[in-house]
């Protein structure tokens, strides 16, 4: 066997521990399948259990401190229960994933692990996840300086997200991610996660039903003037105050537009 | 080593400490760069590189490419790297004799090799790869090792087999030779003159913490007197290019950096003279 077969088991053993445990109770059973050679099974089966213990625990130690780096406000909201629980975690996933990659994959197993408390935990997990999204997503930026037209097709980019949270989200999530300890009554709410411009880092903006109704038809399939007058017929406007409407969305379109969290297409087929 | 830059003393960088290494850049010889945090394309981080690149010579320093796996490197993420190089141009590369992953299966860290002869083997077959793709001098740095796995050289040798068979620097990590020979029971300065010291190009400082009387390389403090000690020893006797600080975790004010890197450039003139004495190389040593 070559050296390769020796690195897949000690892979193996260093970070899944349902399988360390299974191989230190029986070394030469749980390595019978692996295609080692009788020398190379007794020279793993001699192995310091300590020293490899200590070491898989300073491999998911690493772990989770990359990932607490970009949970800020998962790793606040759970305290000292979110190094138990990311454990948990590597029980499930004990290749480590990529770091960002992770740290998604961990919000995603905390969702499911039925968390009770703090209530807001759910929002909370939400929001770390699209922060994550928004920040490492891959986007051109919209050229400097372009203007939005009623006959433009505006579309949302992958640096912005609208999400339906049952708590204030945009005033509580900056609060949880500094280390404030949190008392939040529900208060549903949707909120617009947006990469800041030329800058690793996202805002958070309360926005009500008819703006992310007006967000949610950017998809680049409808033009400006589309959107606007379908929004507008919702809400029942008369002349006066539609004119008023209009004017106020492309205010908040041109601004989105101008935070390259907008992009503009001449059709629904190219891009401005 | 002969025929790479003098660079000085600098640190491993973090963005927290954007602002205040730009403003002290008189202080720093240079900057490494974790490479890895660099290959998403992202247009900030690569803003953020142009910026420090026109300001210090940036080391770039990575963590993921895993030249101790026994099978070929990954050849999109050499790709990325080789892109990196073009782009910052830097006098040397540098990665760990070390493996952190397999096919299928990542361990998410740097693990140890055996010190056997196919392990060399192996490593000395990634590195030719790597020469392939990247075109710049590679260094290889030692690391700690908590697990002893069976082999038949010393560490010595097997570090020294591998930067000799394929004429590579050393970046010798003063504090992962502290802490294995702290926790496997033998001496520091024995172990470090049974290395080929001409090869050191890097030095590594940083600190460390005791854990239930094992010492761990958390990078997490400032270095130790007993590192300090080592590296005194090792500027005595090698001609080293560069010295850089690192610190991962619960990152220091920057003050608290820039007292590291004057220590380690008082120590490296109070040995400057000793290193030219060694060093077979015209020219006066400027840090």
């Amino acid at each position: 066997m070559t050296l390769l077969g020796m690195q897949t088991v000690l892979a193996q053993l260093y970070t899944d521990r349902v399988f360390r445990e299974a191989f230190f109770a029986d070394p030469m059973a749980t390595c019978a399948r692996s295609a080692l050679t009788e020398v190379e099974r007794h020279q793993l089966a001699a192995l310091d259990r300590l020293q490899v213990e200590r070491y898989a625990w300073s491999l998911q130690g690493k772990r989770l401190h990359l990932v607490r780096a970009l949970l800020p406000a998962t790793a606040n909201a759970l305290a000292e229960q979110f190094a138990p629980l990311f454990h948990q975690y590597c029980d499930i996933q004990p290749s480590a994933l990529e770091y960002v990659d992770e740290a998604i994959a961990c919000t995603t197993f905390l969702s499911v692990a039925g968390i009770t408390e703090p209530a807001y935990l759910a929002d909370v997990l939400t929001c770390e996840r699209l922060r994550l999204e928004v920040l490492y997503a891959l986007a051109d930026a919209n050229p400097r300086g372009l203007g939005i037209t009623p006959e433009a097709h505006p579309q949302l980019t992958a640096h912005a997200r609208v999400v339906a949270c049952q708590y204030d989200m945009a005033t509580l999530y900056p609060l949880i991610a500094d280390g404030a300890r949190v008392e939040a009554r529900p208060d549903p709410s949707l909120v617009l996660i947006g990469k800041v411009r030329d800058q690793l880092r996202v805002k958070w903006k309360r926005i009500n039903a008819t703006t992310a109704q007006l967000l949610g038809l950017c998809n680049g399939t409808q033009t400006v003037q589309a959107i606007i007058d379908e929004v507008a017929m919702g809400l029942c406007l008369h002349a006066g105050a539609k004119h008023a409407f209009a004017a106020e969305c492309l205010r908040l379109l041109q601004s989105l537009v101008d935070s390259a969290l907008m992009t503009l297409y001449a059709d629904d087929t190219s891009e401005l | 080593m002969q025929g790479f830059p003098q660079l000085g003393v600098g640190i491993s960088y973090r963005p927290i400490w954007r602002q205040a290494v730009l403003a002290h850049r008189e202080q720093l010889g240079c900057l490494e760069v974790i490479a890895e945090h660099y290959l998403r394309g992202l247009p900030e981080k690569d803003a953020e590189l142009d910026q420090l690149r026109a300001a210090f010579p940036l080391l770039p320093h990575s963590i993921g490419l895993s030249f101790g796996t026994d099978a070929p490197l990954d050849a999109a993420h050499l790709r990325n790297i080789a892109q990196l190089v073009e782009r910052i141009q830097p006098a040397w590369f540098s990665e760990h004799i070390a493996f952190t992953h397999v096919p299928g299966w990542n361990i998410g860290h740097l693990a140890s090799l055996p010190f056997t002869h196919a392990a060399v083997d192996a490593v000395c077959r990634n590195i030719r790869q790597w020469r392939a793709t990247v075109g710049v001098p590679l260094c290889l740095e030692n690391i700690v090792y908590m697990v002893a796995l069976p082999g038949d050289l010393t560490e010595a040798q097997f570090l020294t087999e591998i930067v000799e068979r394929e004429d590579c620097g050393l970046l010798l990590d003063l504090h992962n030779v502290y802490t294995n020979a702290l926790n496997h029971g033998y001496d520091a300065t024995e172990f470090l003159t049974a290395l080929p010291l001409h090869r050191v190009v890097q030095i590594h400082l940083s600190g460390g913490h005791d854990e239930d009387g094992y010492r761990m390389d958390s990078h997490s403090t400032p270095t130790p007197e007993p590192v300090w000690e080592l590296f005194r020893f090792t500027a005595s006797r090698a001609p080293i290019n560069a010295v850089i600080i690192e610190w991962d975790i619960q990152l220091p004010a920057f003050e608290v950096m820039q007292r590291e890197v004057g220590r380690a450039q008082a120590i490296l003139r109070e040995e400057c003279d000793d290193v030219a004495r060694h060093a077979d190389r015209p020219g006066a040593i400027v840090y």
